[in-house]
């Protein structure tokens, strides 16, 4: 009874100053929109797949070399896939590549693991000697299909300090839809052959990605490895942590950045919620000399902040929604991806989960509460005639 | 023994390092239960500072306070929250209202740390709010209220939860007379009822039917009959 009282006390308190409510709301949304607009967006990315050929592997199998991830024999794939609890083990290729001076993620597939890709994609499937590429590296390079594209795949020799590459020239067959997904941007996909072929790996793959029964993963794991010592096996495809390893570099940056900006933003609160300062000092007086006690005053500015950061994070949830799914993260995917200048040649991903909203409301408390709950109380605990001086 | 008993109180405030005002010098008094009491002197003779000492909202830089048999300066901030609660009720000199606030809510927000409902708060205010002559006001702000009126829900706010105590600054200087009148004579109705009136006024004109008068110069008590 006493606690819905004083709830709708605080409600009443912050529509008795309306100005500074919305003051305070509209500095948290400001503060807080572009991170969560950023979360949501690593989240997203963290979320989405290569593309939908490559979804839903269990496990990558590579084998160990100099201590690091290296190729491993193309026939592994039958044996790993004759081990009971397997659906399914595809061979791989896939590598780093630049294409002009821009960086891209080239993926070699069976032929009938491609054909899913067929539907998230405009013009054909990659035949001997074609491509399908993805759309930011399309735009940046002005393909079309049916256009040319030279790849440099190989290092043969230096002369004078620079290298000497070996180009070799696919014909462009599709081109991924824009709204597929990040990873898929600046991909090239190619038949697992002519990957095979570039790199002169005949006999190897890079990975075996392997699909699993649904919970026996770790049995399944146990098995392989127990096939060979020099197998290394890992939950997460090689192009993701290439992708990814990006991606977090740059999401450190704007983490620390972030840190940065939300411990400026506590003083900046606390100058904004201080306009009232001397009144909200008055009011918790005058609460005090009338017989509420100094917990009673607390747990009512706790509840002001309560429906301040609810209000503030879902507003600021909201608009990054916006921002993402309206504007396609404009301005703000530069952070992350420096090759992009304006507006991004594909979807943004993003993902607005229980875990963003949280944090959004977590981090709005904090900062309205770091300030306000300790001031409150040193005035609560203060003899009431001294503060209503 | 009284009710509510000082010894040797004293308060005094530092301006500066070599500045010390002393507000009350050495004041001893004693308040029988259910009596009214009258704290008369000039401006600035530490009338509003011996009220708020009384009424458990200003700590005494020395001396003792008891209320009943408790001594004020050592119970806890919890334990002077239900005493405050329970048994004072305070009419500040500058009536102290929650700003933008309406009359109603100001008298009621008392009832609240006792788990009042809403619509008993309101009930009850809208009640006292009518015992001192404001029923047609009980939706204005303090804003919109003169100072007569903001006194009078001052008032209402003091004795909404029916304390044994009720402490009063400067009661009637706001007021004219027939108003003064109407609130002495609610006065008069509480003491009846057995509660402990203390008053100050700088002149004692119109405060006449009262127990004691305690004059205070300068901070010290000249006068206790
Ligand atoms: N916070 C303070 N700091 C410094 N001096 C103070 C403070 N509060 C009160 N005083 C001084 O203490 C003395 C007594 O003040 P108090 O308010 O009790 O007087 P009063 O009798 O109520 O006067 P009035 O009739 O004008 O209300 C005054 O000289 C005043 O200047
Ligand atoms: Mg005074």
């Amino acid at each position: 009874m006493k606690h819905l009282e004083i709830l709708l006390i605080s409600m009443k308190n912050l529509l008795r100053h309306p100005s500074r409510t919305t003051i305070v709301v509209f500095c948290l949304v400001v503060i807080l929109t572009p991170f969560i607009t950023a979360l949501a967006m690593l989240e997203g990315v963290r979320g989405d797949a290569l593309v939908s050929v490559e979804e839903g592997a269990d496990l990558y199998v590579t084998m160990d070399m100099y201590g690091r991830n290296g190729i491993i024999p193309q026939e592994v794939a039958d044996e790993i896939e004759s081990i009971d609890g397997v659906r399914k083990a595809v061979p791989r290729v896939i590598s780093r590549i630049y294409v002009e001076g821009k960086l891209a993620v080239l993926l070699g597939l069976p032929r009938e693991e491609i054909q899913t890709a067929g539907k998230i994609m405009e013009g054909a499937l990659p035949s001997e000697g074609e491509v399908v590429v993805g759309r930011g590296l399309a735009q940046a390079l002005q393909l079309k299909v049916g256009s040319n594209l030279s790849l440099g795949v190989r290092v043969i020799a230096i002369v004078q300090h620079s290298p000497q590459i070996m180009k070799r020239v696919f014909r462009v067959s599709g081109i991924f839809h824009p709204d597929t997904s990040i990873w898929s941007s600046d991909l090239i996909l190619i038949s697992l052959q002519d990957a095979i072929d570039i790199y002169e790996m005949e006999g190897f793959v890079s990975d075996i990605a392997v699909f699993v029964e649904p919970g026996r993963v770790t049995e399944v794991a146990e098995k392989i490895q127990q096939m060979n010592a020099y197998f290394r096996i890992q939950s997460k495809s090689l192009t993701r942590q290439y992708v990814k390893r990006a991606y977090s570099r740059k999401g450190g940056v704007f983490t620390l950045l972030y840190i940065f900006a939300l411990v400026l933003a506590i003083p900046v609160m606390a100058l904004v919620s201080g306009v009232g300062l001397r009144e909200r000092k008055r009011e918790v007086g005058i609460l005090k000399a009338t017989g509420w006690s100094t917990e009673e005053v607390l747990q009512m500015v706790l509840y002001e902040n309560c429906i301040i950061a609810l209000l503030a994070s879902s507003i600021s949830v909201l608009t990054s929604y916006i921002w993402l799914k309206v504007l396609n993260g404009a301005f703000l995917i530069q952070v992350f991806i420096a090759e992009i200048t304006h507006i991004a040649p594909f979807r943004i991903p993003s993902r607005f989960g229980f875990d963003t909203m949280f944090l959004a409301l977590t981090v709005c408390l904090g900062v309205t509460l770091v300030g306000s709950l300790y001031t409150t109380w040193r005035t609560a605990v203060t003899p009431p005639q001294e503060v209503l001086r | 023994m009284s009710y509510i008993r000082c010894e040797k109180i004293c308060k005094s405030f530092r301006l500066s390092r070599h500045e010390v005002i002393e507000a009350l010098r050495d004041v001893s008094l004693g308040i029988e239960r259910g009596s009214m009491v009258l704290i008369t002197g000039p401006s600035g003779s530490g009338k509003t500072t011996l009220l708020s000492i009384l009424g458990t909202i200003e700590r005494p830089s020395k001396g003792r306070l008891f209320i009943g048999d408790r001594e004020v300066n050592r119970l806890s901030d919890s334990a002077i929250t239900r005493l405050r609660r329970s048994t004072i009720g305070i009419v500040f000199q500058e009536f102290n209202l929650i700003p933008r606030l309406s009359a109603w809510e100001n008298v009621s927000y008392p009832l609240v740390p006792l788990g009042v409902g809403h619509r008993e708060r309101r009930r009850r205010a809208l009640e006292v709010l009518e015992l001192v002559g404001l029923s047609n006001r009980c939706h204005h702000t303090p804003e919109q209220l003169s100072g007569g009126e903001k006194q009078r829900v001052a008032i209402a706010r003091a004795i909404i939860h029916e304390p044994e105590i009720l402490l009063l600054d400067e009661p009637t200087s706001n007021i004219d007379r027939e108003t003064a009148l109407l609130v002495l004579k609610l006065l008069t109705e509480m003491k009846t009822s057995g509660r402990t009136i203390i008053l100050s006024s700088h002149d004692g004109d119109l405060i006449t039917e009262v127990d004691r008068t305690f004059r205070l110069e300068e901070g010290k008590l000249v006068d206790g009959s």
